[in-house]
Protein backbone atom coordinates (compact mmCIF):
# COMPACT_ATOMS: atom_id res chain seq x y z
CA UNK A 1 0.00 0.00 0.00
CA UNK A 2 1.11 3.61 -0.79
CA UNK A 3 1.64 5.83 1.96
CA UNK A 4 -0.48 8.59 0.44
CA UNK A 5 -3.25 5.57 0.41
CA UNK A 6 -3.03 5.13 4.48
CA UNK A 7 -2.40 8.54 5.51
CA UNK A 8 -5.73 9.48 7.91
CA UNK A 9 -6.70 12.95 9.65
CA UNK A 10 -7.45 11.74 13.27
CA UNK A 11 -5.57 13.13 16.20
CA UNK A 12 -7.34 10.97 19.14
CA UNK A 13 -5.52 7.58 17.86
CA UNK A 14 -2.06 7.81 16.21
CA UNK A 15 -0.23 5.06 15.63
CA UNK A 16 2.45 3.72 12.50
CA UNK A 17 2.09 1.79 9.50
CA UNK A 18 4.46 0.61 6.85
CA UNK A 19 3.92 1.63 3.41
CA UNK A 20 5.31 2.23 0.43
CA UNK A 21 7.06 5.37 0.14
CA UNK A 22 7.96 7.89 -3.04
CA UNK A 23 10.77 6.24 -4.04
CA UNK A 24 9.28 2.95 -4.01
CA UNK A 25 11.37 1.95 -0.88
CA UNK A 26 9.10 0.58 2.32
CA UNK A 27 9.01 2.79 6.05
CA UNK A 28 6.93 4.05 8.68
CA UNK A 29 4.57 6.54 8.32
CA UNK A 30 2.62 7.97 11.17
CA UNK A 31 -1.22 8.36 10.54
CA UNK A 32 -4.77 8.63 12.60
CA UNK A 33 -6.23 5.03 12.61
CA UNK A 34 -8.54 5.14 9.93
CA UNK A 35 -10.34 2.09 12.31
CA UNK A 36 -10.80 4.85 15.29
CA UNK A 37 -12.08 7.85 12.97
CA UNK A 38 -14.57 5.64 10.92
CA UNK A 39 -15.61 3.36 13.38
CA UNK A 40 -14.93 4.81 16.96
CA UNK A 41 -18.57 5.98 16.94
CA UNK A 42 -19.93 2.26 16.48
CA UNK A 43 -17.92 1.07 19.45
CA UNK A 44 -19.10 3.68 21.60
CA UNK A 45 -22.72 2.73 20.84
CA UNK A 46 -22.49 -1.36 21.07
CA UNK A 47 -19.89 -0.83 24.61
CA UNK A 48 -22.44 1.94 25.80
CA UNK A 49 -25.48 -0.49 25.01
CA UNK A 50 -23.89 -3.15 26.98
CA UNK A 51 -23.14 -0.94 29.87
CA UNK A 52 -26.87 0.23 30.10
CA UNK A 53 -28.10 -3.23 29.65
CA UNK A 54 -25.68 -4.70 32.63
CA UNK A 55 -26.24 -1.85 35.04
CA UNK A 56 -29.72 -2.69 34.31
CA UNK A 57 -29.85 -6.12 35.03
CA UNK A 58 -27.23 -4.73 38.42
CA UNK A 59 -30.17 -2.62 39.58
CA UNK A 60 -32.92 -5.57 39.36
CA UNK A 61 -30.52 -7.61 40.91
CA UNK A 62 -30.06 -10.37 38.25
CA UNK A 63 -26.13 -10.04 38.43
CA UNK A 64 -23.65 -9.00 40.42
CA UNK A 65 -21.13 -5.95 40.60
CA UNK A 66 -18.15 -8.70 39.66
CA UNK A 67 -19.98 -9.83 36.54
CA UNK A 68 -20.85 -6.02 35.51
CA UNK A 69 -17.14 -5.45 35.85
CA UNK A 70 -15.93 -8.65 34.21
CA UNK A 71 -18.24 -8.38 30.92
CA UNK A 72 -17.95 -4.73 30.55
CA UNK A 73 -13.43 -5.25 30.79
CA UNK A 74 -14.53 -8.20 28.31
CA UNK A 75 -12.61 -10.81 30.57
CA UNK A 76 -13.41 -14.68 31.20
CA UNK A 77 -14.33 -16.05 34.54
CA UNK A 78 -10.93 -17.89 34.08
CA UNK A 79 -9.07 -15.07 33.60
CA UNK A 80 -10.66 -13.22 36.49
CA UNK A 81 -10.04 -15.74 38.95
CA UNK A 82 -6.11 -15.59 37.58
CA UNK A 83 -5.80 -12.46 38.49
CA UNK A 84 -7.66 -11.77 41.62
CA UNK A 85 -6.53 -15.12 42.62
CA UNK A 86 -9.73 -16.19 43.88
CA UNK A 87 -10.36 -20.00 43.28
CA UNK A 88 -12.31 -20.27 40.13
CA UNK A 89 -15.27 -21.86 41.72
CA UNK A 90 -15.71 -19.20 44.34
CA UNK A 91 -15.42 -16.41 41.33
CA UNK A 92 -18.27 -17.98 39.74
CA UNK A 93 -20.25 -17.59 42.96
CA UNK A 94 -19.31 -14.36 43.22
CA UNK A 95 -21.00 -13.44 39.57
CA UNK A 96 -24.42 -13.59 41.18
CA UNK A 97 -26.16 -11.74 43.38
CA UNK A 98 -26.88 -14.18 46.57
CA UNK A 99 -23.05 -15.17 46.71
CA UNK A 100 -21.87 -11.50 46.36
CA UNK A 101 -23.84 -10.67 49.62
CA UNK A 102 -21.46 -13.32 51.64
CA UNK A 103 -17.87 -11.92 50.05
CA UNK A 104 -15.12 -10.79 52.10
CA UNK A 105 -14.02 -7.32 52.16
CA UNK A 106 -10.30 -8.86 51.24
CA UNK A 107 -11.43 -10.34 47.95
CA UNK A 108 -13.69 -6.86 47.02
CA UNK A 109 -10.05 -5.05 47.16
CA UNK A 110 -8.76 -7.82 44.56
CA UNK A 111 -11.38 -6.92 42.35
CA UNK A 112 -11.41 -3.69 42.60
CA UNK A 113 -7.63 -3.69 41.75
CA UNK A 114 -8.34 -6.16 38.79
CA UNK A 115 -10.94 -3.59 38.12
CA UNK A 116 -9.22 -0.30 38.06
CA UNK A 117 -11.76 0.79 40.40
CA UNK A 118 -12.12 1.76 44.02
CA UNK A 119 -14.06 -0.64 46.11
CA UNK A 120 -16.17 1.77 47.02
CA UNK A 121 -17.75 1.59 43.11
CA UNK A 122 -18.65 -1.71 44.00
CA UNK A 123 -21.58 -0.74 46.03
CA UNK A 124 -22.73 2.03 43.73
CA UNK A 125 -23.73 3.62 40.40
CA UNK A 126 -22.25 6.88 39.88
CA UNK A 127 -24.50 8.46 36.94
CA UNK A 128 -22.76 11.83 36.45
CA UNK A 129 -19.26 11.80 35.09
CA UNK A 130 -16.65 10.13 36.94
CA UNK A 131 -13.07 11.35 36.57
CA UNK A 132 -11.43 9.31 33.65
CA UNK A 133 -8.73 7.92 36.09
CA UNK A 134 -11.24 5.12 37.52
CA UNK A 135 -13.81 4.31 34.72
CA UNK A 136 -14.03 3.62 31.46
CA UNK A 137 -15.99 5.75 29.91
CA UNK A 138 -17.61 4.67 26.51
CA UNK A 139 -19.18 7.51 24.89
CA UNK A 140 -16.82 10.59 26.05
CA UNK A 141 -18.90 13.33 24.52
CA UNK A 142 -22.13 12.20 26.84
CA UNK A 143 -19.61 12.27 29.54
CA UNK A 144 -18.08 15.74 29.19
CA UNK A 145 -21.77 17.10 28.51
CA UNK A 146 -22.70 16.31 32.31
CA UNK A 147 -22.83 19.14 34.66
CA UNK A 148 -20.63 17.20 37.12
CA UNK A 149 -17.63 15.43 37.74
CA UNK A 150 -17.58 12.71 40.78
CA UNK A 151 -13.71 12.50 41.44
CA UNK A 152 -12.44 10.09 43.97
CA UNK A 153 -8.66 10.33 45.23
CA UNK A 154 -6.83 7.87 47.11
CA UNK A 155 -5.76 7.68 50.59
CA UNK A 156 -3.11 5.70 52.08
CA UNK A 157 -6.31 3.40 53.07
CA UNK A 158 -6.28 1.03 49.98
CA UNK A 159 -10.40 0.11 51.02
CA UNK A 160 -11.22 4.24 50.87
CA UNK A 161 -10.93 7.10 48.30
CA UNK A 162 -12.67 10.77 49.40
CA UNK A 163 -15.51 11.46 47.01
CA UNK A 164 -15.36 14.67 45.36
CA UNK A 165 -18.13 16.48 43.41
CA UNK A 166 -17.35 18.96 41.31
CA UNK A 167 -18.88 21.42 39.04
CA UNK A 168 -17.50 21.06 35.37
CA UNK A 169 -16.77 24.50 34.17
CA UNK A 170 -18.69 25.63 31.42
CA UNK B 1 15.87 12.30 39.89
CA UNK B 2 15.72 13.88 36.46
CA UNK B 3 14.55 12.34 32.41
CA UNK B 4 17.28 10.86 31.14
CA UNK B 5 18.05 11.56 27.62
CA UNK B 6 16.34 9.36 25.18
CA UNK B 7 14.74 10.07 21.73
CA UNK B 8 11.13 9.19 21.49
CA UNK B 9 9.54 7.35 18.57
CA UNK B 10 6.49 6.01 17.61
CA UNK B 11 6.77 2.59 16.38
CA UNK B 12 5.05 0.09 14.38
CA UNK B 13 5.01 -2.55 17.39
CA UNK B 14 5.67 -2.26 21.28
CA UNK B 15 7.88 -5.49 21.67
CA UNK B 16 10.12 -4.70 18.54
CA UNK B 17 9.93 -1.03 19.16
CA UNK B 18 10.85 -0.74 22.39
CA UNK B 19 13.64 -3.13 21.86
CA UNK B 20 14.53 -0.95 18.61
CA UNK B 21 14.77 1.97 20.95
CA UNK B 22 16.70 0.97 23.30
CA UNK B 23 19.27 -0.52 21.07
CA UNK B 24 19.54 2.73 18.84
CA UNK B 25 19.71 4.52 22.40
CA UNK B 26 23.20 2.74 23.22
CA UNK B 27 24.32 3.40 19.54
CA UNK B 28 23.50 -0.11 17.36
CA UNK B 29 21.92 1.90 14.31
CA UNK B 30 19.04 -0.80 13.59
CA UNK B 31 15.07 -0.46 12.30
CA UNK B 32 12.64 -1.95 13.82
CA UNK B 33 11.75 -4.14 10.72
CA UNK B 34 15.17 -5.45 10.81
CA UNK B 35 14.86 -6.74 14.51
CA UNK B 36 11.50 -7.68 13.62
CA UNK B 37 12.60 -9.91 11.00
CA UNK B 38 15.87 -11.21 12.94
CA UNK B 39 13.71 -11.51 15.52
CA UNK B 40 11.19 -13.70 13.20
CA UNK B 41 8.49 -11.94 14.80
CA UNK B 42 5.91 -12.91 11.57
CA UNK B 43 3.42 -15.43 12.57
CA UNK B 44 -0.12 -16.88 12.69
CA UNK B 45 -2.31 -18.48 15.17
CA UNK B 46 -5.92 -18.96 15.65
CA UNK B 47 -6.83 -19.17 19.22
CA UNK B 48 -9.49 -20.09 21.18
CA UNK B 49 -9.03 -20.90 25.05
CA UNK B 50 -11.04 -20.88 28.21
CA UNK B 51 -9.07 -17.94 28.83
CA UNK B 52 -9.96 -15.34 26.23
CA UNK B 53 -13.64 -14.69 25.70
CA UNK B 54 -13.72 -14.85 21.92
CA UNK B 55 -12.25 -17.18 19.82
CA UNK B 56 -8.94 -14.69 18.70
CA UNK B 57 -5.90 -14.16 16.37
CA UNK B 58 -2.10 -13.30 17.07
CA UNK B 59 -0.16 -12.61 13.66
CA UNK B 60 3.28 -12.80 15.74
CA UNK B 61 4.96 -14.69 18.18
CA UNK B 62 4.35 -15.72 21.37
CA UNK B 63 5.39 -12.23 23.54
CA UNK B 64 8.81 -11.79 24.80
CA UNK B 65 10.37 -14.06 22.36
CA UNK B 66 11.15 -11.04 19.82
CA UNK B 67 13.88 -9.91 22.27
CA UNK B 68 14.87 -13.67 23.02
CA UNK B 69 15.42 -14.59 19.17
CA UNK B 70 17.13 -11.23 18.79
CA UNK B 71 19.75 -11.67 21.33
CA UNK B 72 19.57 -15.63 20.24
CA UNK B 73 20.96 -14.65 17.29
CA UNK B 74 23.38 -11.68 17.46
CA UNK B 75 24.83 -12.60 20.63
CA UNK B 76 23.97 -8.94 22.48
CA UNK B 77 23.45 -9.55 26.03
CA UNK B 78 20.35 -8.23 27.94
CA UNK B 79 19.96 -8.07 31.49
CA UNK B 80 16.70 -9.62 32.47
CA UNK B 81 14.68 -9.66 36.17
CA UNK B 82 11.41 -10.81 37.04
CA UNK B 83 10.13 -10.01 41.06
CA UNK B 84 7.72 -11.57 43.50
CA UNK B 85 7.51 -8.06 45.57
CA UNK B 86 6.87 -5.21 44.20
CA UNK B 87 8.87 -2.78 46.43
CA UNK B 88 11.92 -4.43 45.48
CA UNK B 89 10.94 -4.29 41.51
CA UNK B 90 10.69 -0.49 42.39
CA UNK B 91 13.75 0.22 43.89
CA UNK B 92 15.43 -2.16 41.23
CA UNK B 93 14.19 0.67 39.04
CA UNK B 94 15.07 3.54 40.84
CA UNK B 95 18.47 2.48 41.15
CA UNK B 96 18.81 1.73 36.87
CA UNK B 97 16.92 5.39 36.26
CA UNK B 98 19.91 7.19 38.96
CA UNK B 99 22.71 5.22 36.86
CA UNK B 100 20.40 6.76 33.60
CA UNK B 101 20.07 3.45 32.73
CA UNK B 102 16.54 3.39 30.60
CA UNK B 103 14.70 0.18 31.27
CA UNK B 104 11.99 -1.24 29.18
CA UNK B 105 9.44 -3.01 31.19
CA UNK B 106 6.74 -5.39 30.34
CA UNK B 107 2.89 -4.42 31.89
CA UNK B 108 -0.91 -4.91 31.54
CA UNK B 109 -2.04 -2.16 29.04
CA UNK B 110 -5.07 -1.50 30.64
CA UNK B 111 -3.57 0.67 33.74
CA UNK B 112 -1.89 3.17 31.10
CA UNK B 113 -4.07 6.45 32.02
CA UNK B 114 -2.33 8.07 29.54
CA UNK B 115 -4.44 6.79 26.81
CA UNK B 116 -7.92 7.32 26.57
CA UNK B 117 -10.17 5.03 28.23
CA UNK B 118 -11.56 3.14 25.38
CA UNK B 119 -8.37 2.34 24.30
CA UNK B 120 -7.60 0.47 27.18
CA UNK B 121 -7.79 -3.64 27.19
CA UNK B 122 -6.49 -6.08 29.67
CA UNK B 123 -3.52 -7.53 27.80
CA UNK B 124 -0.63 -8.40 30.06
CA UNK B 125 2.18 -8.14 27.07
CA UNK B 126 2.96 -4.30 26.42
CA UNK B 127 6.46 -3.24 26.62
CA UNK B 128 7.11 0.19 27.61
CA UNK B 129 10.79 2.44 28.60
CA UNK B 130 10.60 4.04 31.50
CA UNK B 131 13.18 7.37 31.68
CA UNK B 132 12.72 8.88 34.32
CA UNK B 133 11.23 10.38 37.24
CA UNK B 134 8.86 13.76 38.28
CA UNK B 135 8.16 12.89 42.29
CA UNK B 136 5.79 10.38 42.48
CA UNK B 137 5.80 9.41 38.53
CA UNK B 138 7.44 8.01 36.32
CA UNK B 139 8.54 8.93 33.09
CA UNK B 140 7.34 6.84 30.03
CA UNK B 141 8.51 6.48 26.50
CA UNK B 142 5.91 3.99 24.70
CA UNK B 143 6.22 3.88 20.78
CA UNK B 144 2.48 3.70 21.18
CA UNK B 145 2.02 7.24 22.41
CA UNK B 146 3.03 10.07 20.12
CA UNK B 147 5.14 11.85 22.91
CA UNK B 148 6.84 11.16 26.34
CA UNK B 149 4.30 10.23 28.78
CA UNK B 150 3.80 10.39 32.66
CA UNK B 151 2.52 7.67 34.92
CA UNK B 152 1.86 7.43 38.91
CA UNK B 153 3.58 4.92 40.56
CA UNK B 154 0.55 3.14 41.59
CA UNK B 155 -0.52 2.86 37.92
CA UNK B 156 2.77 1.81 37.09
CA UNK B 157 2.78 -1.02 39.80
CA UNK B 158 -0.54 -2.51 39.25
CA UNK B 159 0.30 -2.78 35.20
CA UNK B 160 3.46 -4.34 36.25
CA UNK B 161 2.23 -6.84 39.03
CA UNK B 162 -0.97 -7.49 37.36
CA UNK B 163 -1.42 -11.62 36.80
CA UNK B 164 -3.51 -13.69 34.34
CA UNK B 165 -2.42 -14.91 31.14
CA UNK B 166 1.20 -14.07 30.38
CA UNK B 167 1.50 -12.19 33.94
CA UNK B 168 4.31 -9.56 33.58
CA UNK B 169 5.98 -10.50 37.38
CA UNK B 170 7.88 -7.41 37.38
CA UNK B 171 9.66 -7.90 33.96
CA UNK B 172 12.51 -5.48 33.03
CA UNK B 173 15.32 -5.45 30.43
CA UNK B 174 18.26 -3.65 29.06
CA UNK B 175 20.82 -4.29 26.76
CA UNK B 176 24.73 -4.34 27.72
CA UNK B 177 27.57 -3.91 25.74
CA UNK B 178 25.95 -3.50 22.72
CA UNK B 179 28.12 -3.18 19.74
CA UNK B 180 28.12 -0.10 17.47
CA UNK B 181 27.66 -1.93 14.27
CA UNK B 182 26.63 -5.41 13.72
CA UNK B 183 26.88 -7.58 10.32
CA UNK B 184 23.91 -8.89 10.13
CA UNK B 185 24.07 -11.41 7.89
CA UNK B 186 24.17 -14.64 9.41
CA UNK B 187 21.23 -13.30 11.69
CA UNK B 188 19.19 -12.55 8.85
CA UNK B 189 19.51 -15.93 7.12
CA UNK B 190 18.74 -17.28 10.19
CA UNK B 191 15.24 -15.62 11.11
CA UNK B 192 14.37 -16.22 7.72
CA UNK B 193 14.68 -19.49 8.11
CA UNK B 194 12.98 -19.76 11.28
CA UNK B 195 10.10 -17.69 9.95
CA UNK B 196 9.22 -20.16 6.98
CA UNK B 197 9.65 -23.28 9.96
CA UNK B 198 7.52 -21.46 12.17
CA UNK B 199 4.51 -20.38 8.93
CA UNK B 200 5.16 -24.39 7.28
CA UNK B 201 6.46 -26.47 9.55
CA UNK B 202 4.76 -26.68 13.41
CA UNK B 203 2.23 -29.61 13.04
CA UNK B 204 -0.06 -27.81 15.14
CA UNK B 205 -3.45 -27.30 12.88
CA UNK B 206 -3.84 -23.56 14.70
CA UNK B 207 -0.74 -22.35 14.05
CA UNK B 208 1.35 -20.70 10.51
CA UNK B 209 -0.60 -21.36 7.63
CA UNK B 210 -2.52 -24.13 9.12
CA UNK B 211 -4.07 -21.38 11.75
CA UNK B 212 -4.76 -19.25 8.47
CA UNK B 213 -6.82 -22.18 6.97
CA UNK B 214 -8.64 -22.94 10.39
CA UNK B 215 -9.81 -19.12 10.85
CA UNK B 216 -10.89 -19.39 7.46
CA UNK B 217 -13.10 -22.86 8.18
CA UNK B 218 -13.95 -21.70 11.99
CA UNK B 219 -14.96 -18.18 11.14
CA UNK B 220 -18.65 -19.31 10.28
CA UNK B 221 -19.08 -20.88 13.64
CA UNK B 222 -18.79 -17.91 15.48
CA UNK B 223 -22.12 -16.96 15.77
CA UNK B 224 -22.71 -19.64 18.38
CA UNK B 225 -19.93 -17.93 20.82
CA UNK B 226 -21.91 -14.68 20.39
CA UNK B 227 -24.52 -14.39 23.45
CA UNK B 228 -26.24 -11.71 20.67
CA UNK B 229 -25.86 -9.86 17.24
CA UNK B 230 -24.49 -7.00 19.41
CA UNK B 231 -21.37 -9.03 20.51
CA UNK B 232 -20.75 -10.94 17.37
CA UNK B 233 -20.46 -7.48 15.50
CA UNK B 234 -17.98 -6.21 18.26
CA UNK B 235 -16.08 -9.21 17.80
CA UNK B 236 -15.57 -9.53 14.16
CA UNK B 237 -14.82 -5.46 14.27
CA UNK B 238 -11.94 -7.10 16.39
CA UNK B 239 -10.61 -8.07 13.40
CA UNK B 240 -9.78 -5.77 11.61
CA UNK B 241 -8.42 -3.90 15.31
CA UNK B 242 -6.23 -7.23 15.56
CA UNK B 243 -5.01 -6.90 12.05
CA UNK B 244 -4.40 -2.96 11.94
CA UNK B 245 -5.03 -1.57 14.84
CA UNK B 246 -3.32 -2.82 17.82
CA UNK B 247 0.43 -2.41 16.60
CA UNK B 248 1.15 -4.39 13.84
CA UNK B 249 2.61 -1.88 11.23
CA UNK B 250 -0.87 -2.73 9.02
CA UNK B 251 -1.71 -6.18 7.39
CA UNK B 252 -1.27 -8.09 10.31
CA UNK B 253 2.45 -7.62 10.78
CA UNK B 254 3.19 -8.20 6.45
CA UNK B 255 3.84 -4.80 5.99
CA UNK B 256 6.40 -4.30 8.37
CA UNK B 257 8.10 -7.74 7.20
CA UNK B 258 8.09 -6.79 3.70
CA UNK B 259 10.21 -3.68 4.91
CA UNK B 260 12.45 -6.13 6.40
CA UNK B 261 13.17 -8.23 2.87
CA UNK B 262 13.54 -4.77 1.26
CA UNK B 263 16.35 -4.23 3.97
CA UNK B 264 17.36 -7.70 3.69
CA UNK B 265 17.72 -7.94 0.04
CA UNK B 266 20.78 -5.45 0.16
CA UNK B 267 22.09 -6.92 3.01
CA UNK B 268 22.34 -10.84 1.69
CA UNK B 269 22.74 -9.34 -2.12
CA UNK B 270 19.75 -11.27 -3.22
CA UNK B 271 17.36 -9.17 -5.52
CA UNK B 272 14.96 -11.71 -5.36
CA UNK B 273 13.99 -10.45 -1.60
CA UNK B 274 12.80 -7.54 -3.44
CA UNK B 275 10.23 -9.42 -5.59
CA UNK B 276 9.26 -11.57 -2.29
CA UNK B 277 9.40 -7.83 -0.92
CA UNK B 278 6.63 -6.39 -3.28
CA UNK B 279 4.10 -9.49 -3.08
CA UNK B 280 4.06 -9.54 0.65
CA UNK B 281 3.14 -6.08 0.16
CA UNK B 282 -0.07 -7.45 -1.95
CA UNK B 283 -0.80 -9.96 0.39
CA UNK B 284 -0.66 -7.49 2.72
CA UNK B 285 -3.50 -5.22 0.80
CA UNK B 286 -5.43 -8.56 0.71
CA UNK B 287 -5.33 -8.80 4.54
CA UNK B 288 -6.47 -5.10 5.07
CA UNK B 289 -9.32 -5.74 2.18
CA UNK B 290 -10.46 -9.01 5.09
CA UNK B 291 -10.15 -6.52 7.91
CA UNK B 292 -12.20 -3.45 5.88
CA UNK B 293 -14.50 -6.11 5.01
CA UNK B 294 -14.97 -7.00 8.68
CA UNK B 295 -15.46 -3.44 9.66
CA UNK B 296 -18.58 -2.78 6.82
CA UNK B 297 -20.30 -6.49 8.09
CA UNK B 298 -20.30 -5.44 11.54
CA UNK B 299 -21.42 -2.19 11.03
CA UNK B 300 -23.98 -2.81 9.12
CA UNK B 301 -24.62 -6.03 10.91
CA UNK B 302 -24.39 -7.86 8.07
CA UNK B 303 -23.40 -11.11 9.84
CA UNK B 304 -25.27 -14.07 8.08
CA UNK B 305 -23.68 -17.25 7.24
CA UNK B 306 -23.26 -16.20 4.02
CA UNK B 307 -21.30 -13.01 4.75
CA UNK B 308 -19.11 -15.74 7.22
CA UNK B 309 -18.86 -18.03 4.69
CA UNK B 310 -17.32 -14.71 2.22
CA UNK B 311 -14.74 -14.20 4.64
CA UNK B 312 -13.74 -17.77 5.17
CA UNK B 313 -13.35 -18.09 1.50
CA UNK B 314 -11.04 -14.62 1.35
CA UNK B 315 -9.27 -15.63 4.67
CA UNK B 316 -8.40 -19.14 2.83
CA UNK B 317 -7.35 -17.59 -0.03
CA UNK B 318 -4.54 -15.50 2.07
CA UNK B 319 -3.67 -19.15 3.21
CA UNK B 320 -2.69 -20.34 -0.31
CA UNK B 321 -0.91 -17.23 -0.72
CA UNK B 322 0.70 -17.40 1.93
CA UNK B 323 2.11 -21.40 1.87
CA UNK B 324 3.45 -20.65 -1.58
CA UNK B 325 5.36 -17.39 -0.64
CA UNK B 326 7.03 -18.70 2.64
CA UNK B 327 8.22 -22.03 0.50
CA UNK B 328 9.61 -19.23 -2.02
CA UNK B 329 11.55 -17.42 0.62
CA UNK B 330 12.52 -20.46 2.74
CA UNK B 331 13.82 -21.55 -0.86
CA UNK B 332 15.53 -18.94 -1.71
CA UNK B 333 17.78 -18.54 1.82
CA UNK B 334 18.91 -22.26 1.27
Amino acid sequence: MKEKDLLVDFKKHQLVLYAEKNDEDIGPVQTGSYMARNYLDEFHYLMGNLEKSMYEKLQNGEISPIYLYMTLEELTVSELAARVQIPLRRVKKHLTPKHFANIHVYELKRYADVFNIPVANLFQIISTRQDSKWRMSFIDEEEMAKPATISQVETNNAFVVITKPELNKP
Amino acid sequence: MSIIPFNHVMAAHCESGTLTALLNHHGLKISEPMVFGISSGIFFGYMKTPMLAFPSVITRIRPGHIRKNFAKRTGIKFVTKKFRNPDKAEKELDKLLEQNQPVAVQVDFFYLDYFPSWYRIHINVHFLTIIGKKGDNYIVSDCYHPQIAEISRSALRKGRFARGSMAPHGFMYYPVNVPHQLDFNKEVIKGIKNTAFNMLKIPLPFLGVKGIRRFADKIVEWPKYARDTEQLAHEIFKINILLEDQGTGGAGFRYIYASFLREAASILNKPELITLSKRLLDIGDGWREISLFAARMAKNRDLNNGRLREMGDMIREKADLEEVFFKELKQIIA
